[in-house]
């Protein structure tokens, strides 16, 4: 079907109001990034299915969690594609993001050994409305070593300072923001099994 | 004598004289010579003598001019082109006017109807070469009428107000006292008109008194003939949608009982095989109630065809009658779940939107084309459903060293592709077979079981109403090829005359009857869809008058072409291309190659669905999913808790009764607002519920 952007309206009133048959005014409106930077090449930016580090309560613990960005809001605007990472402090903007279920590499996933986690290619929790200062933007490695699967991968020590990082970073009275988790099979990451790790504090 | 012959050849070829047959007729009727017909001629060419002798052909030509075009064009017709006058036409219809209930319908009326509609001449003629057992649907739907009492003067009776309270008033008009008592009942009531089509008012609805839609049911018969394939309405009834579903279960209830009272005509059994409506709460509630009342009997003659169907539901009504949903609002509504705010889970991975926006954008969709996709404010446009479907299941698997999120995102959009594409293909590739087209469809409700069960993903993957609809017509469309297998073993099976798309076309008539009005009330309404009917009984009868829909006359999906235009939204038999002979299809293999189908696509859902035991596919997480409301309001936004009336309207009740006020007491629209993201303009700061803006004023047309 060819698509004609300048159909009237099929509404008769609205149609001699001139009013486009397609309205403009829907969620998605403005789905281009907001422009905030003089900058030929733009501010880095945080996008959709970019992977972050946020901390999350979960019975009673802070942890923390890598998930991916599913939802970007900023001010009126849902259903952004990017944001300036400098806008996240912004109180209005806000992520939804969904939890990656990470395990540790093999050797397959990493012949180099220096990772020892990996994105199971698995998704848990879902994580709404955080606000944008607790999120981090982070920048995995990518393993393509299992042909048509490629994943993330993660040093354990880095997920480590990263965690403590953004805890410090944390004021107490500013706990209760943090998304709920429900406990489950795959979250807190546990390393083969046993106790869970990336806790950072009772609360 | 030879001359005058000659002088009247002169005559006639002079063309003086428009309608020289019946004029001849006439003359030799009463025993005239060659003289005398010249010299009627003369006079009839001088306007002193004018020949009647219709014939029925000049009848239905007229009655059709009066029914579309107004007494001013039948008028027209009659004096210039010779044609019989108002009089004579409306001495001569073929229908007589159906019955609109003026309260509760009653058994009589409907029979009166059905009676109108199939005695018309000529509309039954089924060849003795074809069975004697023909199937029909009963197909249910709303109509948006203007508020508006009138008074009726072929019954004396006021028309306009609602079934569920108009026994409270007398509706004869025999004097000034009836009408004062009417004024003062509705003037009573105006307060909370006003309110409830400002519908965020937290004001406990009283019962109104003028209906503000009329219930409209209509027999389509499965039959490849075009003479008999449009609707024919029986009943109408006007509601306030203030009905419980036991009431309305009551109503279809008559409804099948005139339908069974009338099954035999002419020597042949029409059987009512099932029950359509659209996505509407109530109704799908009622039709609970009524078509799934016990389990398929052993003894019944389609038991050895669906027994072997693995998580086939098989709970049937009497007369193993099943409940059908209308494919078009399920694919509609299949949309509006992408647009929902928490997205929709396949397998746990979340789509949201913006996900598939980012998607969509990177396989060349461009934005402008997106936004019309993607656009909540649309939900109605049944062509652009299909093309969001079809740009889904045309992304490419992710590309080899793509990011990894990116890859694993685009795995689940392939996944619901396929799901979309089995559900779609079905009833608009014209080239399928009947067995091809069965097979798409267990793929889809496989499926569909599969991602709805994986992790009790239940609502995240898709609304449970969605759902339960999916899997009841996957479930209609298997039970009704059964039935045509036993009782017409070597009939024709065309799954798109199922669904209510024949009375929405006839809706759709109804509204553009009259050009420069759209609406109609009740007494409207009665004349209109009389006329329409007789139309419609004239044009089967001659269908070389028949234009047909001007947009049916496009190409819609084939194989070859593999691409929409708007003719994919109403789609006859006459179009349909591929086999659908009931002979060559065997119900346990399509069952099975659709489940190998989808387990090709999700590798680990055979040895999940094996494992299973005491499931079907309308209780996909051991409980039946009929007549249940989603537990969770999270589309709703929290920083605006609704009132608590509201709240119960809206489901959030986790006991389930199908006796409480419906959780969509509007039109499908309803349900669809629920489904929409709640964070347009329109819903942002009031809860006004779609069925109350579009009651007041014209109704939008529907997209179908």
């Amino acid at each position: 079907m060819a698509y004609n952007t300048s159909r009237s309206s099929t509404d008769r009133l609205k149609q001699v109001q001139q009013v486009p048959c397609f309205d403009a005014a829907g969620s998605f409106t403005d789905m281009n990034s907001i422009i905030s930077s003089d900058s030929l090449l733009g501010n880095p930016c945080l996008r959709i299915g970019n992977p972050i580090a946020i901390l999350v309560r979960c019975e009673g613990m802070i942890v923390m969690a890598i998930a991916q960005v599913s939802r970007l809001k900023f001010t009126s605007r849902d259903n952004i594609l990017e944001l300036p990472i400098h806008l996240l402090t912004d109180p209005t903007a806000k992520v939804d993001a969904q939890i990656l279920c990470l395990r540790r590499a093999t050797i397959k996933d990493d012949p180099t050994q220096v990772h020892d986690w990996c994105w199971s290619l698995k998704m848990g929790a879902l994580c709404d409305d955080i606000l944008g200062q607790y999120v981090h933007p982070i920048n995995p490695s990518v393993s393509v070593h299992q042909p048509g699967n490629p994943t993330f991968l993660f040093e354990g020590a880095f997920l480590i300072t990263l965690a403590c990082g953004l805890f410090q970073e944390l004021a107490p009275h500013e706990r209760k923001n943090l998304p709920k988790v429900k406990l489950s099979d795959s979250f807190p990451y546990r390393s083969s099994g046993t106790l869970p790790i990336f806790i950072l504090s009772q609360y | 004598v030879l001359e005058d012959h000659k002088q009247l050849i002169h005559a006639i070829a002079s063309g003086r004289v428009e309608r020289v047959a019946p004029l001849v007729q006439a003359a030799l009727k009463n025993g005239a010579g060659i003289g005398i017909i010249i010299q009627q001629y003369e006079r009839a060419a001088e306007k002193l003598y004018k020949p009647k002798g219709y014939t029925n052909e000049d009848i239905m030509r007229s009655i059709v001019l009066l029914r579309l075009g107004g007494a001013r064009v039948a008028e027209f017709a009659h004096r210039s082109l010779a044609l019989p006058s108002l009089t004579t036409i409306r001495r001569n219809t073929v229908l007589p006017t159906l019955v609109v209930s003026h309260s509760t319908p009653t058994l009589t009326d409907i029979q009166t109807n059905i009676l109108s509609c199939y005695s018309a001449f000529g509309t039954e003629q089924f060849s003795s070469s074809q069975s004697t057992i023909v199937h029909q649907v009963i197909m249910l739907d709303e109509i948006a009428i203007e508020k508006r009492v009138q008074w009726d003067d072929s019954t004396n009776k006021f028309q306009g107000t609602c079934r569920e309270h108009n026994s409270r008033i007398p509706l004869d008009f025999g004097s000034e006292k009836e009408l004062d008592l009417l004024c003062e009942a509705l003037e009573k009531d105006n307060v909370h008109l006003a309110t409830e089509v400002r519908a965020f008012s937290t004001i406990v609805h009283k019962p109104l008194l003028i209906c503000v839609k009329a219930t409209v049911a209509a027999i389509g018969l499965l039959s490849s003939d075009p003479r008999m394939y449009a609707a024919r309405p029986i009943l109408f009834s006007g509601t306030c949608k203030k009905e419980k579903s036991e009431e309305h279960a009551q109503l279809i209830k008559l409804l099948l009982n005139a339908c069974n009272k009338q099954k035999t005509r002419n020597n042949t059994t029409y059987r009512t095989i099932c029950i359509a409506s659209d996505g509407e709460a109530k109704r799908g509630d009622a039709l609970a109630i009524l078509a799934m009342t016990s389990d398929l009997s052993v003894d019944s003659p389609i038991y050895a065809q669906l027994r072997p169907l693995e998580f086939m539901n098989l709970l049937v009504g009497p007369d193993d009658i099943t409940a059908d949903k209308d494919p078009k609002h399920i694919i509609k509504r299949q949309r509006n779940v992408f647009m929902r705010k928490k997205g929709v889970s396949i397998l746990d991975f979340r789509i949201t939107p913006s996900i598939l926006c980012t998607h969509l954008e990177s396989n060349g969709v461009t934005s402008h084309r997106l936004r019309a996709l993607l656009n909540p404010n649309d939900k109605q446009d049944v062509l652009l459903a299909y093309s969001l479907m079809k740009e889904i299941w045309s992304l490419p698997p992710p590309p080899a060293h793509s990011n990894p999120s990116f890859a694993q995102a685009r795995r689940a959009l392939n996944l619901y592709g396929e799901f979309a594409r089995n559900l779609v293909l079905p009833y608009v590739c014209i080239d399928l077979s009947l067995d091809k087209q069965l097979i798409h469809l267990s793929a889809a409700a496989h499926l569909a079981f599969h991602c709805y069960r994986h992790n009790s993903a239940s609502t995240s993957f898709m609304p449970a109403q969605s759902y339960t609809d999916i899997i009841l017509m996957v479930k209609n469309a298997y039970f009704c090829v059964a039935k045509t297998k036993v009782d017409n073993p070597r009939g024709k099976f065309y799954l798109i005359s199922l669904g209510t798309d024949r009375l929405e076309t006839f809706f759709g008539l109804i509204r553009t009857a009259v050009g420069t009005d759209a609406n109609v009330d009740m007494l409207q309404l009665e004349s209109r869809a009389s006329g329409l009917t007789e139309v419609a009984v004239i044009l089967a009868e001659h269908p070389e008058w028949d234009y047909g829909t001007r947009r049916l006359m496009l190409p819609v999906f084939s194989k070859a072409e593999g691409n929409f235009t708007s003719k994919a939204d109403h789609i006859n038999p006459r179009d349909w291309r591929g086999d659908v002979s009931v002979a060559n299809v065997n119900l346990h293999s399509c069952w099975l190659i659709g489940r190998k189908r989808a387990s090709e696509l999700i590798p680990d859902m055979e040895s999940v669905l094996d494992a299973l035991s005491g499931n079907n596919m309308l209780s996909p997480l051991g409980k039946l999913l009929v007549n249940q409301r989603d537990d969770d309001d999270d589309s709703l936004d929290p920083g605006n808790p609704l009132p608590a009336e509201q709240r119960r309207h809206h489901g959030t009740t986790s006991i389930p009764s199908p006796s409480l006020p419906y959780t969509h007491d509007g039109d499908l629209e309803d349900a669809l607002a629920d489904e929409a993201p709640r964070d347009n303009v329109h819903f942002r700061n009031c809860y006004s519920r779609p069925k109350d803006i579009k009651s007041e004023g014209p109704s939008p047309s529907n997209g179908i």
